[in-house]
């Protein structure tokens, strides 16, 4: 089967799926997932066999991000996380007029809260968690900056969740929207969280940042915070940048901008709710 | 999808733009992706004044395309100074060769040319000295098996390639443009003496000529041409897109025929007629055809075309696969020819059926 999907500012089409893998996508994206119908679409990615005798035997799938094979082959049921991978992979490797920043994204009040860090800093489940929470998650992986007017884009894309995060978020978020656990990926158990419907969603707009923390997650800690000055923020943000080298001094005078005009802390905090307290007082 | 005609119409003659709908607009931009040719089409675009045929819901695309080959040059530019450096340091002569070349030497085919590495090009009594050289500043050779060590070391025309252990950069080091076991051999002092001394890369930028030969003899004895079409454009725009194009032709013939690749210079005429409708020297290449050069020719017109679901070609393998064991035929002895083939044709057995990653080491797990 071949499906798009609307990611906000991206659309994607993916060829070669099968009716489940369809189905589980469907559970994240909803009707911002349509069969492909003819027409532009930003990136494209295609479902591949490895070999004749693969496709039989102990199946074997690789998947194609225009025409580039960025990761290695992965067995049918581990489709769901690599297609999510894949997606990142393919805005990350050919999109170059936003700055795109290794960073999750929540929004409250016309504020926008960066949190960049790296695979396994537990962006993700904080993001998932104030999403669920009141707040407006735009991304769980990616901030898209507009270099211009420096507001960060919404996308539709669910949450990826790791491991033990995926207790984390089902304990902590009562009846969401989770999608079957993959277990066994090259990161360990996986799992996706849909946080809103399209219409929710439709109410997302661009926004300006306004604080960038770098969160840590350290067990049994009491919230601490730490002011950062623009300049340390500024080297922080550089080490989560994707593009920024890429665009050169237009990537470099966003980064800048942002460093100087938005507070940057960093927050080591072992209970999710009380981190959430303070956000919400600094966007009040 | 598109015709195969839709594509070369648009691609090389930059003919029909305005009247692709979005879905011809989507499958163009796909094949121009997959062969690393967005920003170059682009530009070529430009230099015709029909940046106006591409629809907005493209335009992200392009922009992000002129963006990494603008950030590729300032990269290049970057090495190409540190080599200069280098080996300027040591006292060998050498020039930067194919996509740095065009870039450091300004050619108007760098303008959104994406390249995978950095080709120079040394004397061989120098090559020993220029790789201690490199493995010093921070160079490495990148992991390959025995066999491909020695298919390097022993059958090639370059060394093992390097790459830059803090920058992330590929470096091709040649001592000549074309396997030396094949017995034809280039005049390379004059291809590094070809360059001129009037700027700051310019001392390690060949002549126009050389750049096309080389180009040429990567292109027709070669058993790969993935890059075939982009390679072809390179040749075209050096060609006719500055300067005289009657010049720059006689002066490449001369080249080409006094390093001995009379044959080759037909084949590429007969190529750059095809693709690109040019007329220089096409009836002269066409007066007398030897059999290699039809079959030459025939076989390239058809391997060269990019490969992509997006265009409509039968038959593309059986293309793809006698333009492999004529590239190799071209470019080593038989009984070279027949220890790679066979080495070549049993990894590819084993991928067709076990998958194109049974020789890749799994990544490592994370926890």
């Amino acid at each position: 089967m071949t499906i798009a999907i609307d990611s906000g500012p991206y659309t994607f089409s993916i060829k070669g799926l099968s009716a489940p893998v369809v189905s589980e996508l469907s559970n994240l994206y909803l009707e911002r997932l349509t069969p492909e119908t003819d027409g532009f679409y930003d990136f494209s990615l295609s479902i591949e066999n490895t070999s004749p005798l693969r496709r039989f035997f102990r199946r074997q799938r690789v998947i194609s991000v225009e025409g580039v094979k960025p990761f290695n082959p992965i067995s049918e049921q581990h489709l769901l996380p690599s297609i999510e991978w894949a997606m990142n992979w393919a805005v990350a490797a050919y999109q170059h007029t936003k700055l795109s920043l290794h960073s999750s994204v929540v929004v409250k009040n016309d504020k926008a809260i960066l949190f960049p860090a790296s695979s396994g800093s537990g962006k993700s489940t904080l993001a998932t968690y104030l999403g669920y929470s009141g707040w407006q998650m735009f991304s769980d992986e990616m901030a898209l900056i507009d270099p211009n007017t420096l507001k960060v884009s919404p996308l539709y894309r669910p949450a990826s969740l790791k491991n033990k995060s995926i207790d984390v978020i089902n304990t902590l978020c009562e009846n969401v929207n989770l999608s079957n656990i993959t277990r066994g990926t090259h990161k360990g158990d996986i799992a996706h969280a849909r946080l809103y419907t399209c219409e929710q969603f439709r109410q997302f707009a661009p926004t300006k940042p306004q604080f960038v923390v770098f969160p840590r997650y350290v067990p049994h800690k009491e919230t601490t915070i730490r002011m950062m000055s623009s300049v340390e923020a500024f080297a922080m943000l550089l080490r989560n940048a994707f593009n920024y080298n890429i665009m050169g001094k237009q990537g470099f005078s966003a980064l800048s901008e942002i460093s100087a005009s938005c507070q940057a802390m960093h927050i080591e905090y072992s209970d999710a709710h009380d981190l959430d307290e303070y956000l919400r007082g600094l966007v009040e | 999808m598109l015709s195969l005609k839709q594509f070369l119409n648009a691609y090389c003659y930059l003919n029909g733009l305005d009247e692709f709908d979005a879905n011809k607009w989507n499958s163009f931009v796909r094949v121009l992706r997959e062969n690393s040719l967005v920003a170059s089409f682009y530009h070529r675009l430009e230099r015709s004044d029909q940046l106006y045929c591409i629809p907005e819901y493209c335009e992200d695309m392009f922009l992000s395309a002129i963006n990494f080959a603008n950030a590729q040059v300032i990269q290049t530019e970057v090495q190409g100074k540190k080599l200069i450096h280098l080996f300027n340091a040591i006292d060998i002569p050498f020039v930067f060769l194919k996509g740095a070349a065009y870039i450091l030497g300004s050619k108007r085919n760098s303008m959104g040319r994406l390249m995978t590495d950095i080709d120079i090009c040394v004397e061989k009594e120098n090559i020993d000295k220029a790789e201690e050289a490199l493995l010093g500043a921070g160079w490495s050779f990148k992991n390959m098996d025995e066999h491909d060590d020695k298919y390097y070391r022993e059958w090639s025309h370059e060394i093992p390639p390097l790459k830059h252990d803090n920058e992330g950069v590929v470096l091709d080091v040649h001592h000549t443009l074309i396997p030396p076991i094949k017995g034809r051999l280039l005049d390379i002092p004059a291809l590094i003496h070809s360059s001129k001394s009037d700027s700051e890369f310019s001392s390690a930028i060949p002549s126009r000529a050389w750049l096309v030969l080389h180009s040429a003899l990567h292109l027709i004895l070669n058993e790969d041409v993935k890059n075939g079409l982009r390679d072809l454009t390179d040749i075209f725009v050096l060609l006719y897109g500055e300067g005289s194009a009657n010049e720059n032709f006689a002066e490449t013939e001369a080249l080409f025929i006094k390093e001995g690749f009379e044959q080759e210079w037909i084949v590429l005429s007969l190529l750059l007629n095809d693709f690109f409708n040019t007329e220089i020297g096409f009836e002269q290449a066409s007066a007398n055809l030897s059999l290699y050069i039809r079959m030459r020719h025939f076989i390239l017109r058809k391997a060269i075309v990019p490969k992509s679901s997006f265009i409509q070609s039968d038959g593309r393998w059986l293309w793809d696969s006698v333009n492999y064991i004529l590239g190799y035929c071209s470019k080593m002895p038989l009984h070279i020819l027949f220890k790679q083939v066979t080495y070549k044709t049993y990894r590819n057995l084993v991928k067709l059926a076990f998958g194109e990653y049974f020789f890749r080491k799994p990544k490592p797990k994370r926890n």
